[in-house]
């Protein structure tokens, strides 16, 4: 940013030192990391987030004990309860004495594979819809725009229930209606950004020279699309992720024997008297994982976008 | 005035094609995927009695057929009777609606009013214990599953203390633990916005001028900064309200057996009563549109630099 601007001798120099870092390519990234290790707050969010994702990808290995066996005789232990063979359960038992802890880890599974499953669909559905109707214009936009218009004014949760009951809840089905309730977002983001890059100097060059709509599209407005739909993929990982126990609590989301944070809330509510942790520490989960995720969605939305990192320092007034 | 007009009646068009598309959709899913019949009919009943079952149900025409019966009785305010309790589906809903309005409105009032004088401390002392105090609580409220939420409460206040009760509709004491749950969302993010565009406008010029010209910091405060302020403030209340009518408030509903629409839906699809559900979702597109309509006319006569058209 400092010394690539004027005069050709300048410009000349900042290319050549590019080319002579070998890190070049991740100078970027390793900026990010930097920025990460400073911002306390956004640090831990991002220690949340890593656990998550180390919890599912790992969960037969991490997890201390299977989370599907249970013994009757051990059932709705206290946290801490350690068997008669020495073996702790840190949580302790749930109804049928299978462990918490070992249920919350797989739990962490479904979380992130219904997260990534739903952003994976609604993400590429949605941005795809938006780069075509930001790129064409004219009816095609006006088409997909209405659309996007009235999806929005459905009511969504209600439908995403009705829709599950009728095709069946299953984590394919939960992925299915989610996605349904959540491309808007990514199409709409995507369409505005299109609109504004499309008058660019460089699309124009790029058509000059022959470039082809898919290749603009993906070559040359693509890259200006990452930075705010990174933010936008995290939060709507927190979004899903509430959305996916909430489904379960209801028992319309994950089914048994298979375990997700919100349906083991719905199982313990029952023993709600008589043994406090079968919800209450799949509630903890829930709670700080969407923490972790929000923090580092709020906290790249601030790196990524620059009108943001003026306004986070102190004294950035102007017109609004 | 040609444009409100003209405004209006556009968005009234756009209204009912939100609320027909809902019906198509709710009634393509309900009668499409599945056979009415079959799951209307008691399990040991014979083919040849769900199907002559079907036939006299009109399940057996063409969907478009079956829409435009449904469509022509429902613009009548006939919406057929509801499967699982034998009477008309509409007044079903319709005698939950009170139960469900209060609890959402109670709840967006409460969190109002905690969310915007917390809010404006906190952005008057920007890095204080209160300010990170608020930020931090407020992320919480965002954060905290609503039903997990509920059973907390309940847990805490209704079982080890007997100050509230656990379900049941009826007293301010049956009110309280669902409106604070159903309020816990929106409170922390209006604190948010409270608190991001109350500094936003500290920073400007005319607070200086206000100042300048002698009015009390109070007086500065109230009626410069937050009436500024007030159209973000506003818009979000609005939109997290027609949230929770729109579905949200099932989850809490269910948790606490309120006697609201929301229950009900839940209920009605649980029972696969698809009559019941069609009228419940049918007034919920209703409010939606209601809201969202008045979301624009709020924002509209906040700002007068927002023109409808």
């Amino acid at each position: 940013m400092d010394e690539t601007t004027t005069g050709e001798y300048a410009l000349d120099d900042a290319a050549l030192a590019y080319v002579e870092d070998p890190l070049w390519r991740w100078r970027g990234l390793i900026r990010l990391g930097r920025d990460l290790l400073r911002d306390k707050v956004a640090l831990i969010g991002a220690v949340i987030v890593f656990i998550a994702v180390a919890a599912a990808v790992f969960a037969p290995l991490v997890s201390p004990h299977d989370p599907a066996a249970g013994y009757i005789g051990q059932r709705l232990k206290p946290p801490g309860f350690v068997n008669e063979e020495g073996e702790v359960y840190v949580l302790g038992t749930d109804q049928q004495g299978r462990d918490i802890l070992s249920r919350l880890v797989f739990g962490a599974r479904v979380s992130m594979t219904v997260g990534i499953g739903v952003i994976a669909v609604a993400g590429i559905v949605g941005t795809v819809l938006g780069l075509i109707s930001g790129y064409y214009g004219g009816r095609v936009d006006d088409l997909i725009m209405r659309i996007v218009d009235m999806q929005t004014a459905f009511p969504g949760l209600l439908l995403a229930l009705v829709i599950i009951t009728m095709i069946g809840p299953s984590m394919r089905n939960i992925i299915i209606v989610l996605s349904i309730n959540g491309w808007m977002v990514f199409a709409r983001i995507t369409r505005g950004i299109m609109l504004t890059i499309r008058e660019k100097d460089y699309i124009d060059a790029a058509r000059l020279i022959g470039c082809n709509d898919l290749r603009i599209i993906f070559r040359h407005a693509f890259p200006n699309l990452i930075s705010p739909t990174l933010t936008l993929i995290t939060l709507e990982l927190a979004r899903i992720i509430l959305a996916e126990a909430s489904l379960s609590f209801l028992g319309l989301g994950i089914q048994p024997p298979e375990s997700s944070w919100g349906l083991m809330i719905s199982d313990g509510h029952s023993y709600l008297t008589v043994a406090w942790w079968l919800m209450t520490f799949p509630g903890i989960a829930i709670a700080v994982t969407v923490f972790g995720v929000m923090t580092v969605a709020n906290w790249l939305r601030t790196v990524t976008d620059p009108e943001q990192r003026v306004r986070a320092t102190p004294a950035g007034t102007g017109s609004g | 005035m040609i444009g409100i007009t003209a405004y209006f009646i556009r968005r009234l068009l756009q209204s009912i094609l939100v609320i027909v598309g809902v019906s198509v959709v709710v009634f393509v899913i309900t009668r499409a995927i599945g056979d009415p019949a079959r799951m209307m009919m008691p399990l040991e009943a014979s083919d040849a009695e769900v199907e002559a079952f079907a036939v006299r149900m009109g399940f057996r025409d063409p969907l478009h057929v079956q829409f435009w019966n449904w469509a022509k009785n429902a613009v009548r305010g006939d919406f057929g009777d509801s499967l699982w309790q034998r009477v008309p589906a509409m007044e079903l809903v319709l005698e939950r609606l009170p139960a469900s309005l209060l609890l959402c409105f109670t709840a967006i009032t409460v969190a109002l009013l905690a969310s915007i004088p917390l809010g404006i401390l906190a952005a008057l002392r920007p890095r204080s214990w209160l300010d990170k105090l608020t930020t931090s609580f407020s992320l919480i409220g965002v954060c905290i599953p609503d039903f997990w939420l509920g059973l907390m409460l309940i847990l805490v206040f209704a079982v080890a203390i007997h100050l509230f009760f656990t379900s049941g509709y009826g007293t301010p004491r049956h009110l309280i633990l669902p409106a604070v749950t159903l309020a816990a969302r929106p409170w922390g993010r209006i604190t948010q916005i409270v608190r991001s565009s109350m500094m936003d406008e500290m920073h400007r010029t005319y607070m200086m001028t206000a100042r300048a010209k002698g009015l009390t910091e109070q007086k500065v405060i109230i009626s410069h900064a937050l009436k500024n302020a007030s159209i973000p403030i506003v818009t979000l209340a609005a939109w997290e309200l027609t949230r929770m009518l729109a579905g949200y408030t099932i989850v809490v509903e269910t948790v606490f057996a309120w006697p609201g629409f929301g229950y009900l839906a839940l209920q009605a699809i649980q029972r696969r009563d698809l009559t019941l559900i069609q009228a419940d979702v049918f007034v919920v597109a209703l409010i939606v549109v209601a809201m969202n309509i008045s979301i624009d006319f709020i924002y509209a006569t906040l700002d007068p630099r927002v023109r409808l058209a």
